[in-house]
């Protein structure tokens, strides 16, 4: 009995042990984990279990002045294939018409050359193997819809990663002062405005799961990024273009190296053009470098305003008095000044007419006569106005001007300095410097600064306005502008640019034809022609400035060169914008807006038949109408819209359109801008929920 | 018997009080669990802890009516209680919808409930209502074999209903089968075959046949030498037929096509062995040679079965990986999360509903089979030590109780009850600190589930109203 009590006792004790022994073990393990191995499990965590993945912000886009695009960013997908996770049996059976198809999506390479890569990964075992590198979203798919991809990521191999493409829809218009979004090295409005385009990178913390996948460790993000703001800039893309059109049209004409040309708003210094044109071969102009704002050139004649500006403010003399132009060539010192057309027969003209006529002869003549003693006087009416301060417009890249401004630093400042500054040698200024200064004359004295940007904007609402700056309050006085404005006329009137002179409106401005210095000697046969000026001459609204830089067919006088261009910006703009020209359709019919055959959303017509004062016509109480004109009447129809059966969206907004498919439980793929011109089911067509239509907008 | 109190003053105060103590504990955790800063109401009936909250109720309610019941209701009914059960798991492996990965949820109406749960309680009445109705400890053969029956009954169905949690807690009753007179032998030879599976992972499985081959040869040679010295033909039959056997059995790794034949050729031949032996009681090699057939037929063809057949793919990943014989981290991946999660309490912890691990849902299914770690996370070292001492007392107070009874089948059913906690608390933790294999199964009164937790509390409760009876004898 005792026995059998000791056995029983025994296996008691035994179980006792067992237990407690486990419970041992597991509080042994516990201490290990949570105070042991605790540090490194927490490091563990943070570092191969928990990353911090950082997702990009959607980089803001540049918007003109009334709202068009000029740069924005677009998605686009880099095609990824991975071989590797194909059956076997799959493969061998799908992979030509795998390559098939994809030459068919893609439209790039043949099937050849996809099967041919597509065979090396697969024999390489690569896993990551890129079909294509921007793809669009479309395309992308299209080819989730082809043999062996169709069977998705795990076993087709096929993926994908997002990428931003910067794009301009307007191609190269303005597209050096737009900029170029490049990773290092951003130029135009895309790297002065970076920090603002660019918003702010977000930061999500990612887990691992199992199958090596990331997923987002929770909901909100630790950093939401912050999409960039768009910027709405001062381009007018219609003077823009106009611009851009006159003076390519001119550089080609005459073979020149390159040109530039700029249109200002005058009352706020908003640049509404700015073209820079670069030859790249003859006849083919591209933008390349941003000129007007970045190069300094010895600018010639246009800056003898800058000296008649000197001479009348000081009360020297008066735009009547005269001056000996001595027939046309003058010695100062050891070197000859001479008139740009050679000997002429003139000596004494008006001021006003040497001017004019831009003869170096007589500016000079009166700049030394004047100056010669007091040389500081003259320079101090440089910085006084401030043209030797760079503008400071926004996009980088801008030089300040190059002034001799010390007449005692005998190194710099020689004999003739003096005569030769006086007509725009010995200095150098950038075409945009130029134009402020031009501008100040046109806007009653008051100098802007130029601005490209209006402001920014996030969603279609502003976000900050930026105000013109004014750079110097009053460059001189009203009598000295009164003169130098009559000064400008006159070149237009009877002087260097009378060949663009017109019957409509006034233009004033200054002809520049300078000679290049080439191997430090001025050239004959380089030259840099320019025109400065603003129109209409009585009531400035623009200022412009053209230089074309070594035209090289003959033709050589910024009168002939820059001048038309000029003349056919001016007159371009000057009949497009409505603020300079009164209506002249006001008798049009009040119809002539209304497209026709246009379907869309009953509620919109309404209002835009109330907004135009039209009534509404009879008998509709649908809620998708299609406008025609009958007759020359609006006629409304209705849509007809039934449960289950596509249709029409023809002639529909892409958001009409969409609300309504949408709503129908159609999946909506789109390409093109503007309104539906083909929709890939046809009106009629039974649809079920989740059926997929491809509109076409044109 | 004179009963001078009532029932409640009979009850076990302190099992009352771990008890209840565990299910306060059970609720924190699961409000902890689906704690986040906008539903933060602690009295929410739709939230998890609400729910959860409610089967409390509803367990302690109904553990309280059973206390009213007669103790011999449970002798009584223990035979119907556990055909009827094993009836519902058959109905259960029938109809039940798969739920990850396994068939064993019932669909009542608007609840699902477990089957498996209940039937950890009614084995364990089963078991011990057989036991206790044997005049002395198990010791026959036939005594033996029902036993095991009764436990791998059962068992054998949850394993069909792809549920291997719940089936690996039945093993734990073996424990009571040792109790009550199995002996340590068959304790061990069980634990055997457990190594020989593992081993057959661990070694090339051709090398284990030859060395296990091997090492029963050299046994049979030295213990045959008597036999030798006195029946030289007998030894040279028994000889030739135990190397057949063998030879056989070898044959059949390495001929997959004929194994089936070849292995019984080479049980044949045992059975050979055995009948020539039969009258010489010295020969005491044949069981190690009995042994070393199933062992080795386990361990060589067994284990692939149970690898590649029982256990779910990613059951049989786990065990490898526990193993380190698979460093595919995803298999390990509820394991590595689990560890950090408790790791990074340290020794005090974060503090109760800081866990911001927890609130991360940084580990899969934390709210019943990994709940532990919200406890390793908010309460630290010292929380996961004081919430194990609270359970190994529940659980030594319960083999306590077991041993004051003068009833056997009170203190049978009351080992039951022990041993089926201790694994199920063993497992749980255990597999959230990277000591077990990740099974999915129940910390009780703790991880969330109905069933589990109105499963468990009838188990308590029917322990508590037996030894209130402890006095009676019950059969």
């Amino acid at each position: 009995m005792t026995e059998v009590k000791k056995d029983i006792l025994w296996r008691l004790y035994l179980t006792y042990a067992f237990f407690v022994l486990a419970g041992v073990a597991i509080v042994v393990q516990i201490l290990r984990i949570q105070l042991v191995e605790g540090e490194d499990l927490r490091a563990d965590a943070s570092e191969k279990q928990i990353k911090s993945v950082s997702i990009a912000a959607k980089r803001g886009s540049i918007y003109a002045e009334d709202g068009s695009l000029l740069a924005a960013s677009f998605p686009y997908y880099r095609v990824i294939m991975d071989p590797s996770v194909i059956d076997a049996k799959v493969f061998a059976r799908d992979l030509d018409s795998l390559c098939l198809g994809l030459s068919r999506v893609l439209k790039d390479q043949p099937p050849s050359y996809y099967k041919e890569k597509i065979l090396q990964a697969r024999r390489t075992e690569s896993k990551y193997l890129v079909l294509h590198k921007k793809a669009t979203v479309p395309q992308y798919y299209e080819l989730q819809k082809l043999p062996v991809f169709r069977l998705g990521r795990n076993r087709g191999g096929l993926y994908k990663e997002e990428i931003q493409v910067r794009e301009r829809p307007y191609g190269s218009l303005a597209s050096r002062t737009v900029g170029i979004e490049r990773e290092n090295n951003k130029v135009g409005l895309e790297g002065a405005y970076d920090s603002v385009l660019a918003g702010v990178t977000g930061l999500q913390l990612q887990r691992r799961v199992a199958g090596n996948v990331w997923m987002p460790l929770n909901d909100a993000n630790q950093v939401d990024p912050v999409d960039g703001l768009d910027i709405i800039t001062t381009i007018d893309v219609n003077i823009q273009d106009i611009t851009e059109t006159a003076l390519r049209r001119i550089l080609i004409k005459n073979d020149a190296a390159w040109g530039t040309a700029v249109v200002m708003e005058v009352a706020t210094g908003k640049i509404r053009a700015i073209s820079n044109l670069t030859r790249l071969e003859e006849g083919n102009y591209a933008e390349v470098l941003n000129y007007a704002v970045g190069t300094k050139v010895e600018p010639g004649s246009t800056f003898k305003l800058f000296s008649l500006m000197a001479l009348l403010e000081d009360g020297y003399v008066t735009i009547q008095d005269s001056v000996d132009l001595n027939l046309g060539t003058y010695q100062y010192g050891d070197r000859v000044m001479k008139d740009s057309e050679g000997k002429h027969e003139y000596r004494n003209v008006t001021v006003e007419k040497a001017f004019a006529n831009s003869s170096n002869v007589g500016i000079s003549r009166l700049v030394t006569e004047h100056y010669r003693t007091n040389k500081e006087k003259y320079v101090k009416h440089i910085t006084d106005i401030g043209l030797d301060k760079p503008t400071g417009v926004c996009i980088p890249g801008e030089p300040a001007p190059k002034f001799k401004l010390d007449p005692s630093d005998k190194k710099n400042w020689s004999g003739v300095t003096l005569p030769w500054m006086s007509v725009g040698y010995e200095l150098e200024i950038t075409p945009l410097q130029m134009l402020t200064f031009y501008n100040a004359v046109a806007n009653d004295g008051k100098m802007m600064q130029p601005m490209l940007v209006e402001g920014t904007s996030r969603y279609g609402q502003m976000q900050e306005t930026y105000k013109p700056v004014v750079l110097n309050q009053k460059i001189c006085s009203d009598k000295t502008l009164k003169q130098v404005q009559a000064c400008l006329e006159m070149v237009v009137d009877s002087g260097t640019a009378k060949n663009i002179r017109n019957d409509h409106y006034k233009i004033a401005g200054k002809t520049g034809t300078a000679q290049r210095l080439v191997n430090r000697f001025y050239s004959n046969t380089s030259y840099l022609a320019s025109f400065a000026g603003y129109f209409p001459a009585d009531d400035p609204k623009y200022s412009c400035i053209v230089v074309v830089s070594e035209p090289s067919k003959l033709v050589f006088y910024g009168g002939y060169v820059a001048g038309p261009v000029f003349r056919e910006i001016a007159d371009k703009v000057y009949s497009h914008d409505l603020r300079m020209v009164g209506p002249v359709n006001a008798s049009d019919s009040s119809y002539a807006g209304l497209t026709t055959r246009t379907k869309g959303y009953a509620g919109d017509f309404r209002e835009i038949l109330d907004w135009m004062d039209i009534s509404e016509p009879a008998g509709n109480s649908s809620e998708w109408w299609m406008l025609s004109i009958d007759a020359d009447k609006p006629k409304v129809s209705d849509v007809a819209i039934m449960d289950k059966v596509m249709p029409s969206v023809k002639g529909m907004g892409l958001r009409d359109a969409m609300y309504l498919l949408e709503t129908m439980g159609l999946k909506v793929e789109v390409s093109g801008t503007g309104k539906v011109v083909y929709q890939s089911l046809s009106p009629g067509t039974g649809i079920y929920r989740g059926a997929k239509v491809f509109l076409k907008l044109g | 018997m004179r009963e001078p109190q009532n029932i409640i003053q009979r009850l076990d105060k302190p099992m009352l009080v771990l008890y209840l103590l565990m299910l306060l504990v059970g609720l924190m955790t699961v409000f902890a669990v689906n704690y986040n800063e906008e539903s933060s109401r602690f009295f929410n009936l739709s939230q998890t802890h609400g729910r959860q909250m409610t089967w409390m109720f509803i367990s302690l309610v109904l553990g309280f009516s059973m206390l009213t019941f007669n103790s011999n209701f449970f002798t009584k009914f223990s035979i119907p209680f556990y055909i009827i059960i094993i009836l519902l798991l058959l109905v259960t492996l029938a109809v039940a919808r798969e739920i990850n990965g396994a068939r064993s949820w019932l669909q009542i109406g608007p609840a699902q409930f477990q089957p498996a749960e209940f039937a950890k309680t009614a084995t364990a009445l089963m078991l011990a209502k057989y036991i206790s109705s044997l005049s002395n400890a198990v010791k026959t053969f036939r005594q033996k074999m029902i036993a095991a029956g009764i436990i791998l009954l059962p068992m054998a169905i949850i394993i069909l209903q792809e549920d291997m949690g719940s089936a690996l807690v039945y093993t734990s009753l073996s424990l009571v089968l040792y109790r009550e007179g199995f002996k340590v032998r068959e304790v061990i030879i069980a634990l055997l075959f457990g190594a020989g599976f593992i081993l057959s992972m661990l070694v090339s499985v051709q090398v284990l046949l030859w060395v296990l081959s091997g090492v029963v040869l050299l046994i049979a040679a030295f213990s045959s030498g008597r036999l030798w010295r006195k029946d030289k033909p007998r030894y040279l039959r028994y000889w030739l037929l135990f190397l057949l056997s063998v030879a056989s059995f070898a044959a059949g790794y390495y001929l997959p096509a004929l194994r089936i034949y070849l292995i019984v050729l080479a049980v044949l031949f045992m059975a050979g062995v055995w009948m020539a032996l039969r009258p010489v009681a010295y020969m005491r090699i044949t069981p190690v040679f009995w042994l070393y057939l199933a062992l080795t037929g386990f361990t060589l063809y067994g284990s692939s079965f149970v690898m590649n057949e029982l256990l779910e793919s990613h059951q049989s990943e786990r065990v490898l990986t526990l193993l380190g014989l698979s460093d595919d981290p995803d298999a390990n991946y509820n394991v590595t999360q689990s560890k950090m999660t408790i790791g990074s309490g340290g020794f005090a912890g974060k503090g109760y509903l800081e866990g911001t691990l927890t609130q991360l849902k940084h580990v899969p299914e934390q709210s019943t089979d990994f709940i532990f770690c919200t406890i390793g996370e908010e309460l630290g070292f010292l929380g996961t030590f004081f919430f194990l001492a609270i359970y190994l007392a529940f659980i030594l107070r319960i083999i306590h109780l077991a041993e004051r009874q003068r009833s056997p089948f009170t203190r049978i059913y009351c080992y039951s009850v022990a041993s089926i906690f201790f694994i199920q608390v063993m497992i749980n933790v255990g597999m959230t600190i990277g000591l077990l294999p990740v099974i999915g199964i129940p910390l009780p009164f703790i991880s969330y589930g109905g069933s589990s937790v109105l499963a468990f509390s009838i188990m308590v409760f029917i322990v508590l109203r037996l030894d209130a009876d402890r006095l009676l004898i019950l059969r």
